[in-house]
């Protein structure tokens, strides 16, 4: 279950928080307040970083329960792993796409 | 030094005035068009090669699918013919917001939104009758991974039509807003596009070939 919430979650994360930017964007213009978009790329980076810590912790304890039938150790290993780098992948894009936030005026058309 | 070498240069500079250039622009002159078009070559790639990686299992095995029936046509075809009518609106959408058209774009952006509503239930019912899981074997990790590709695409256009139709009913507006639109409508043409042959790959081809 962590692997699959990491796999699924992560990535959508990462789409609420596009769309959500795109939207306070103009707002973050009118009031000239940036604060609303750097407060939701946090958010959103905590949660993907959390899965991200979850799905490696899943892959290490996968490692470690090695004895178990073999089809379901390499389902739950793979999962994992795929989990890993799909929500570390995420967390990278939210901070890219923060940067971007950081830099750049909530002005430019 | 000569005489004409000391005389001074006039040297006239070229001004343009931007403010009175327009911010925004549709198709081509749009950095939002070029972008969407860049996505939809990234991601027509990805699914060329994993139809690619498809095919190649099918030529490692004897019989196809292997181990496997091939997945049930209903749901799969429903998709298709509620794709290929989702055109219309989204063309009429498309159109509408080249216009300016505020209430054809929150009328065309409804109606889009309950197509893509439609597809993603209708998709979750095609889940259900694969006649594999993505576990099974290649073949069906290579189905679960083409059909969840495909299913990325669909939601996340259907994520972005959801917030810009919102943004329309709320605003704030202006009309680079419009612009959005018309690329949005550009992108769920490639979602339809690209779901026939993916179709055809995975519903027909078992069958016919």
């Amino acid at each position: 279950m962590t692997q699959w919430l990491s796999i699924v979650v992560a990535p959508l994360v990462f789409l609420a928080n596009l769309s959500l930017a795109y939207a306070l964007v103009p707002l973050a213009c009118q009031t000239q307040r940036t604060a609303p978009l750097h407060a939701t790329s946090a958010v959103a980076l905590a949660i993907v970083v959390a899965a991200a810590l979850l799905a490696w912790r899943a892959l290490r304890t996968s490692d470690a329960s090695a004895g178990t039938a073999r089809d379901d150790f390499a389902d739950r290993r793979f999962l994992s792993c795929i989990g890993a780098w799909v929500s570390t992948l995420a967390a990278l894009a939210i901070v890219l796409q923060w940067a971007a936030q950081a830099v750049l005026s909530p002005c430019i058309a | 030094m000569t005489a004409a070498a000391a005389t001074p240069i006039a040297v006239q500079r070229v001004a343009v005035d931007a403010a009175r250039l327009p911010n925004h622009a549709f198709g081509h002159q749009s950095v939002m068009w070029w972008g969407t078009v860049g996505i939809m070559a990234i991601e027509g790639t990805a699914f060329a090669l994993t139809v690619f990686m498809y095919f190649y299992v099918w030529t490692r095995v004897d019989a196809w699918p292997p181990d496997a029936l091939p997945p049930e046509l209903r749901w799969g075809t429903l998709n298709v013919a509620i794709l290929l009518a989702s055109v219309l609106p989204n063309y009429y959408t498309k159109r509408a917001a080249e216009r300016y058209d505020l209430r054809g774009v929150r009328i065309g952006m409804v109606v889009c939104l309950l197509f893509g509503a439609a597809f993603i239930a209708v998709r979750a019912l095609e889940f259900t009758t694969l006649n594999v899981s993505w576990d099974t074997n290649a073949y069906g990790s290579a189905v679960y991974l083409l059909l969840g590709l495909h299913t990325t695409h669909l939601v996340t256009d259907v994520a972005d039509t959801a917030v810009l139709g919102t943004l329309m009913f709320t605003g704030p507006l202006d009309r680079s807003r419009f612009v959005d639109v018309s690329e949005n409508a550009l992108y769920w043409n490639f979602v339809v596009a690209a779901w026939l042959p993916i179709y055809a790959v995975l519903y027909l081809m078992p069958r016919w070939l």
